[in-house]
């Protein structure tokens, strides 16, 4: 079992204010809470760094970290999972009007993932878009729980998924170091590398969670 | 290096230091600035507290030179959007600004990047200024993020 | 500043915090008058959408806004009103959406890492500005604090 945070920001994204180390340093809080909060994945906005080795830190703090991207593209924007240089080839990260679709089948072209982020997040969720007749069958899997949209917007994600039949991850969203881990996808496979998280996504065994729902039962 | 984006603006502006001020800090703006922000700390609202406290005088909150920064920035001509909001707003202080200061600025052009967001395609314009005392000591660095919007 | 200087200009010490804590949420409210009063000093007196409501409407607000940079005043108030006039070496705020007047601004501060080396004792605070309901902040950011040692 394995439980990640699949969405958050480090200081990589111009908008975020905290470091790779700040997160694992405060994953160490929620642990002493009695929270379970195995890894996390940084999904940098609109960039991926191919040479960045985050593998010292983890050891030190034992949390697995692993590397994927969010990607703004016409349709709103879609976290991504397991970037290879090819995919990076194929695609511009920092174009923020791509189509998301071509998006979609390059990522599966190379081995990646594509998950749209805050589906339900007003103006820019996945929603807006299919409410204008958009039709996304290529997708299987979309962020349903986002601990940094409004209650409403992840409501909108949660009847996504019930009317669409998507499954849903759940991710913090975070931009703060306090942030991190609020929302988590519980696996039941064991997952340490990104190729693992994708087949872990494409099994379909997995939840998302807030962290108040991974508190082990007390014995 | 900046961010390459769709949009025309002027370059030149990169690499380029734009001097600014003075500015002088005076008891009034001293003592606007923290009543309209409720601020009753005595180091900011009494000359003597202050000076009791070590500093040469009633000393300016920390986040009160970002003040100065209005109006003093170049138009960078962006090709893009009609609504500007201010995005973003950093201040590390360095020193104390104290009532009687004369303050200059220097300011550069730092990137000019694209995003998307609830309303839309978003073009973010981060200028980071340096203020300095008439003593050329470094008094605060200042980055200040605007965003021009559809 | 002398570090005795430093030590009255401050309320706080380093042993004072640990990582996880919570301070407040301090609760503020802007009233017309003061925006008002700020724009006179920024040098912008006359109507506009931080003070009147047919300007706020013009550019599709539902009313006045405190200004950006009014905001970062309210939040740096509530830092020293609780570390020191002295003690902020470093604040950075993301303005995420309109600040609305005459409403509370719940400012929390969340102590996000500590650490202690040669050139001081230092605590970084996550800063979330929301209104009364935890949503979507209005602000966020983070405020890097120099604190003395009681040791």
């Amino acid at each position: 079992m394995t439980y990640l945070d699949l969405h958050c920001h480090s200081v990589a994204s111009d908008d975020s204010r905290a470091t790779v180390e700040q997160y694992l340093k405060f994953i160490q809080v929620h642990r002493k809470k009695g929270y379970t909060i195995d890894g996390i994945v940084l999904t940098e906005h609109r960039k991926f760094d191919y040479e960045i080795d985050y593998s010292q830190l983890a050891a030190e703090y034992g949390v697995l970290v692993l590397k994927g991207a969010e990607l703004d593209t016409r349709f709103g924007h879609m976290l991504v999972y397991n970037i290879t240089p090819g995919l990076g080839k194929d695609i511009d990260f920092g174009d923020v009007k791509m189509d998301g679709h071509m998006l979609i089948e390059a990522a599966k072209h190379h081995g990646a993932l594509v998950v749209p982020a805050h589906p339900g997040r007003f103006g820019i969720g996945l929603v807006e878009y299919m409410e204008q007749g958009e039709v996304f069958d290529d997708l299987t899997i979309v962020e349903r729980v986002n601990a940094g949209s409004k209650p409403e917007e992840n409501q909108r994600a949660e009847d996504l998924c019930q009317s669409g039949g998507y499954l849903g991850i759940g991710g913090s969203d975070a931009h703060l170091a306090s942030h991190i881990g609020r929302a988590v996808t519980k696996f039941k496979a064991d997952i340490r590398t990104e190729p693992e998280l994708v087949d872990a996504l494409l099994s379909g065994e997995f939840q998302p969670m807030y962290i108040q729902e991974t508190a082990a039962p007390e014995a | 290096m900046p961010t390459q984006i769709d949009y025309e603006y002027d370059h030149s502006l990169y690499g380029v230091e734009h001097e600014s001020g003075p500015f002088d800090v005076t008891r009034e703006i001293v003592d606007v600035y923290t009543r309209s922000v409720g601020d009753d700390n005595p180091i900011f609202t009494d000359a003597d507290a202050a000076r009791a406290a070590g500093y040469a005088d009633q000393v300016a909150p920390p986040t009160l030179c970002a003040l100065f920064e209005r109006g003093e920035l170049p138009d960078i001509k962006l090709q893009f959007g009609r609504r500007q909001f201010h995005g973003g707003q950093r201040v590390e202080p360095r020193a104390p600004i104290v009532v009687g200061d004369r303050l200059t600025a220097s300011s550069h052009l730092k990137d000019v990047y694209t995003k998307t967001g609830r309303s839309g395609t978003m073009v973010h314009v981060v200028w980071e200024t340096t203020f300095s005392n008439q003593d050329g000591v470094v008094v605060a660095d200042v980055q200040r993020s605007q965003v021009v919007r559809e | 500043m002398s570090d005795a200087a430093m030590n009255q200009a401050t309320k706080l010490y380093y042993e004072d915090v640990d990582l996880g804590d919570e301070i407040g949420p301090a609760i503020v409210s802007v009233a017309l008058d003061q925006v008002v009063d700020f724009c006179s000093l920024w040098g912008n007196p006359a109507p506009n959408r931080f003070t009147d409501q047919a300007e706020a409407e013009k550019i599709g607000l539902d009313g006045p806004i405190v200004p950006g940079i009014m905001t970062m005043a309210l939040v740096s108030r509530v830092i020293t009103d609780w570390a020191g006039a002295g003690a902020v070496v470093d604040l950075d705020l993301v303005f995420r959406g309109t600040v609305p007047h005459n409403h509370p601004l719940h400012v929390g501060i969340l102590i996000s890492d500590t650490e202690q080396d040669d050139d001081g004792n230092h605590v970084q605070c996550d800063i979330t500005m929301t209104g009364p309901v935890p949503d979507r902040p209005y602000v966020i950011g983070t405020a890097r604090l120099n604190l003395p040692s009681r040791e």
